[in-house]
């Protein structure tokens, strides 16, 4: 009776305590790394999102109940003026997981990039909103032909950029974007969703929105067209 | 006992997923692109190795009704390995792999060889049924990743195979894996049954 409850307690324990003592290594390893490659995705995401601008503090603003997190910076244009620009973190729940970005506004209320930092959409749709658009083919890999530049944005973020936050983005479905659309989507303030992948395209926009509509409870903006009267 | 029979059996005549029929959550869901296809298998085959030869060490001393929490105990030690590895030095794939790395705990090959194979054979066999085993999921898994990205995403590696070309993209998605997984079945068979008559 005892030897049948003792000793496989022992032997799962001891299964139990080696496999902790192996886990404690390798994690004694990896866990820095892993906490390296987080600080670098976000600033990483900061950069892309405010170029030119230098990060001056983060801050947070509740608003109902709900967090958000941004930072100030500013650019300097030339020895007096200087201008202000924003970067936040918005986040919304995509088809699957989180969607979570980092956005770049200027004083104005534009965006001036975004960055997808965190997303667990389905590979090949929603995942998308991370491609890159390559020049690259199987065929010019094997014969050598010609590539041309590769872009460093994928083509989902970078279609969010010069759009105006004071009036709402649209999420267009003219299929995959293509340079050539660039100058109407920036006149109807809109983007163009992935397909297949409406929800996702619909849920960084919405979720950007949202920070937006947040950061304005803690921040002035002057809208391009104020600007312009003045 | 025959160790390269035990070797080859897990690529074409026990092959885990067309003929056993296990695995086909992963297979289904990680064959979408080569790459991930690749890596799936890379990551599966150390787990399936590693279990099977700590298994096949351990079963003497493994009270037969506590085999299964053992089992999982080993298998999941190893996965959590994985997990953060892949985290920490490869997180590109680690982030497209997404759920399906930690998922490698119940993929039923692993425990499934661990139950039928390694609790019950020494230690040369195991392994070689481990990277067996390991080999016939990944073959599988990279040949059904070959079709469905190169008509799903027109790519192969993440390199576009014909430019301009609109793939189907219900080839990316779950209804493409089945189909293609459906032609794969049908063309073992047909040479299988073709043999034998």
């Amino acid at each position: 009776m005892m030897n049948s409850i003792v000793k496989p307690t022992l032997i799962l324990g001891l299964v139990a305590l080696i496999s902790a003592w192996v886990l404690s290594l390798v994690n004694s390893v990896t866990a820095p790394r892993i906490a390296q490659l987080q600080r670098d995705i976000r600033s990483r995401a900061l950069e892309t999102v405010l170029p030119g601008y230098t990060v001056e503090e983060e801050k947070k603003v509740t608003v109902n109940g709900k967090e958000l997190t941004y930072w100030r910076a500013a650019k300097k244009i030339d020895e007096k003026t200087s201008r202000r620009g924003y970067a936040f973190i918005a986040s919304g729940q995509g088809y699957s997981g989180e969607v979570q970005s980092i956005v770049g506004v200027d004083d104005t209320g534009r965006i001036i990039a975004i960055s997808i930092v965190l997303q667990s959409e389905t590979p090949g749709l929603g995942a998308r909103c991370q491609e890159l658009a390559s020049k690259k083919t199987l065929a010019g890999v094997f014969l050598g032909g010609n590539n041309g530049p590769e872009s460093t944005v994928p083509w989902f973020q970078q279609q969010f950029a010069g759009l105006d936050l004071n009036r709402k983005i649209q999420v267009l479905k003219k299929g995959d974007w293509n340079p050539d659309m660039q100058e109407e989507l920036q006149q109807q303030n809109a983007i163009s969703a992935i397909t297949g992948a409406t929800i996702t395209s619909r849920t960084v926009k919405e979720s950007i929105e949202r920070g937006m509509e947040m950061l304005r409870s803690a921040e002035s903006f002057t809208p391009p067209a104020e600007e312009a009267a003045k | 006992m025959n160790y390269w029979h035990e070797f080859v059996k897990g690529i074409w005549e026990r092959n885990p997923i067309l003929v056993i029929g296990i695995g086909l959550c992963p297979t289904l869901a990680t064959s979408s692109s080569v790459s991930n296809a690749l890596w799936m298998t890379l990551a599966a085959t150390f787990v399936l190795v590693f279990s099977n030869i700590i298994i096949s060490l351990i079963k003497g001393i493994v009270p037969p009704h506590l085999r299964i929490p053992i089992f999982i105990s080993v298998i999941a030690t190893f996965v959590t390995v994985v997990d953060l590895t892949l985290n920490a030095f490869q997180p590109e794939v680690y982030k497209s792999l997404g759920i399906f790395i930690p998922l490698i705990v119940v993929n039923c090959i692993i425990l499934g060889r661990a139950e039928e194979f390694a609790s019950k054979n020494g230690l040369v066999a195991s392994t070689l049924d481990g990277l067996g085993m390991g080999l016939g999921f990944g073959l599988t898994l990279t040949v059904l990743a070959f079709f469905r990205e190169m008509l799903g995403a027109n790519k192969l590696l993440g390199l576009t195979v014909i430019p301009g070309f609109e793939p189907s993209s219900m080839m990316i998605i779950a209804p493409g894996a089945f189909i293609t997984l459906g032609f794969m079945l049908w063309g073992m068979n047909a040479y299988n049954s073709r043999k034998k008559g």
